[in-house]
């Protein structure tokens, strides 16, 4: 007998369905990277797609794709609070989020306080 | 080694015992997982800080190559879906439909180890290596710290398809493959993050 047979019951389809999206999310996100570096598509990237919308997007599409992992490849499913295995990995989360959040926000400031050629300060000079 | 037939207690109550102890052990794989994630996290935010940090070298717009991070992804995207496949013949017990799945996502494992090996050579020989700037010092780690992961993987996978041809799909090896699996999976979600966070917002 196999275990896994009964631990996550993997079908075809949920493979085959993982794959077209991921590739999608994938080639939607190179395709944004390279009209926005591409030189000669220069009217379209000012008029239509400023870079900061760019950024957002591929972001958005990056953490898109990222579920689609979890829940297609690895058959990640967070119904249940009582599992175990679902409060090891919200409490990784967390841990992430003040570790990531609080190094990005403390060298940021950092970097503004610190730096002469910092954006804000610049950004305070011109104003002046 | 077969234990004593008086002390194996009946078939039902062994595949229940069986059962608990793999749910144990994907448990303590998924701990592992996690903490993996952290160091990856963490990674991401020290890139994120040095990002900037050019020292007046090279920036990733001028250095980063798209077409070959997007080969990268799909070798690693492919592998992904064939280690999905090769899951599909474990649960089924089809040695002879899994091995092949597992010699391809090998394969494809391989050729996205050695296009980044290449990428690094290059980037080294441009001068653009992990001490010519803080950027470039966080770009090697991050990016590196995954190659490394994916080229463990691959020993790992190696020792599987041996111990599939010496063993055959015995528990234990089913076992190992299945957490292989999450490994590898878990990886290709790692690369997800680094495509779009390095190379794309690189160029952009």
């Amino acid at each position: 007998m196999n275990p896994y047979s009964t631990e996550n019951q993997p079908r075809l389809s949920t493979y085959l369905t993982g794959f077209l999206l991921a590739l999608l999310l994938t080639l939607l996100a190179f395709g944004l990277a390279s009209i926005g570096t591409d030189t000669s598509l220069e009217t379209i990237r000012q008029g239509e797609l400023p870079r900061w919308l760019s950024i957002a997007c591929v972001s958005m599409l990056a953490v898109l794709q990222i579920l689609v992992h979890l829940r297609y490849f690895l058959h990640l499913d967070l119904s249940s609070l009582h599992n175990l295995k679902t409060q090891v990995i919200l409490f990784s989360l967390f841990i992430i989020f003040i570790l990531v959040g609080g190094t990005l926000w403390i060298m940021y400031d950092l970097n503004a306080q610190m730096l002469p050629d910092a954006p804000q300060l610049r950004f305070n000079i011109v104003d002046k | 080694m077969m234990p004593d037939s008086s002390t194996v207690p009946p078939a039902s109550d062994r595949s229940a015992v069986i059962e608990i102890s793999e749910s144990a052990k994907i448990f303590g794989f998924w701990v592992y997982l996690m903490s993996d994630a952290v160091i990856f996290a963490l990674l991401f935010a020290t890139y994120a800080s040095m990002s900037r940090n050019y020292a007046g070298g090279p920036t990733g717009k001028e250095l980063f190559d798209l077409g070959n991070a997007f080969y990268e992804t799909m070798l690693l995207l492919l592998s992904t879906l064939t280690c999905g496949l090769g899951m599909l013949a474990l649960s089924k017990n089809r040695k002879e439909a899994l091995l092949p799945w597992l010699v391809l996502t090998f394969l494809l494992g391989l050729g996205f180890v050695l296009l980044e090996l290449n990428e690094f050579d290059s980037l080294i020989r441009q001068g653009a290596g992990p001490d010519r700037s803080g950027f470039l010092s966080a770009f090697f780690t991050l990016v590196g710290t995954h190659g490394l992961h994916v080229s463990i993987g691959l020993i790992w996978l190696l020792i599987m398809i041996l111990q599939i041809e010496h063993k055959g799909l015995t528990v234990p090896v089913s076992s190992r493959l299945f957490r292989f699996s999450l490994f590898w999976h878990f990886l290709d979600l790692v690369w997800v993050a680094i495509f779009s966070m390095v190379y794309l917002l690189g160029v952009l």
